[in-house]
């Protein structure tokens, strides 16, 4: 029976998500917003990555815009299941940054045009 | 009164025979029409995928010349089939095509917040803009997912 009363800790699905980035199984993809990547499984299930600008206190204590990660989970209508941000996922592994630089590399195609830019520089 | 018996006997054994093969006729029958059904489910979701090409290659060519009302309608309506069809069409699919569907709707729902947000980011739209790019690759992934299908229709059609 769900234990209703914790809270529901995603720390395993973002954990799962890299595992499976790095691994190649999961494909994420470019979108229009620089900052947003997605990527679907199941068949029911999508996967919103993106950096949003949020205002954290500075060194000096003045206010100041940071980007951080926050993974939405919607399901096949569309509809937003679950938001995840940095703060929710516990522990001192891997978190959503690590998530995003992975699905950045991998829906941006930087390995490919790293390799392009390499075999091009060499014929120069 | 034997000669009956064995008459009857024949007759039920001839009955059964027949009811046998009546039985496996109307399987094949019924088996046939199912693929009949399936074929046809098939070719309208082909012909619903070709209609999604179309209306995401107009998205690209209305980013293109800027008409940014007209492009907002193409999401809108994008957004409304790729919400349908694969919920719909699953049975037909199998689910990397379900979720490449599903990572389109997314990434036009996205191009529509990117419009949405205003023209700044849009203005002098090049053909290099994230959005454009995108929107060709909304129109590449789909003709992808149509060829499998129309590829499907072919096979069916050759049985």
């Amino acid at each position: 029976m769900t234990d209703v009363q914790a809270d529901l800790d995603p720390t395993p699905l973002v954990q799962e998500l890299i595992e499976q980035s790095k691994s190649g199984k999961l494909k994420w993809a470019a979108t229009a917003d620089r900052l947003a990547f997605v990527v679907s499984v199941a068949g029911n299930t999508t996967f919103r990555l993106k950096l949003v600008e949020a205002t954290d206190v500075g060194e000096f204590g003045q206010p100041e815009t940071v980007h951080i990660p926050v993974l939405v989970m919607l399901d096949e209508k569309g509809n937003t299941l679950w938001e995840i941000r940095s703060g929710d996922v516990k522990g001192k592994g891997p978190g959503l940054s690590e998530l995003f630089s992975i699905a950045r590399r991998i829906g941006n195609k930087l390995d490919e045009r790293m390799s392009n830019a390499i075999s091009a520089l060499r014929q120069l | 009164m034997e000669a009956f018996n064995l008459a009857a006997g024949i007759a039920s054994l001839l009955g059964l025979v027949f009811s046998a093969l009546a039985f496996r006729q109307a399987k094949n029958a019924s088996a046939a029409a199912q693929e009949a059904r399936n074929a046809v489910r098939i070719r309208s979701l082909a012909s619903e995928l070709e209609t999604l090409c179309v209306r995401a290659e107009q998205l690209v060519d209305f980013l293109l010349h800027e008409r940014l009302p007209e492009a907002s309608l193409r999401v809108g309506e994008l957004g409304s089939l790729l919400s349908e069809i694969p919920s719909r069409a699953r049975a037909h699919l199998v689910t990397d095509q379900v979720n490449t569907l599903l990572t389109i709707r997314e990434q036009v729902s996205i191009i529509g917040d990117v419009i949405q947000r205003g023209p700044a980011e849009l203005q002098n739209l090049q053909p290099d803009n994230k959005v454009i790019i995108t929107s060709r690759l909304v129109a590449t992934m789909l003709r992808e997912v149509l060829g499998a299908v129309k590829s499907k229709v072919e096979s069916e059609g050759e049985k």
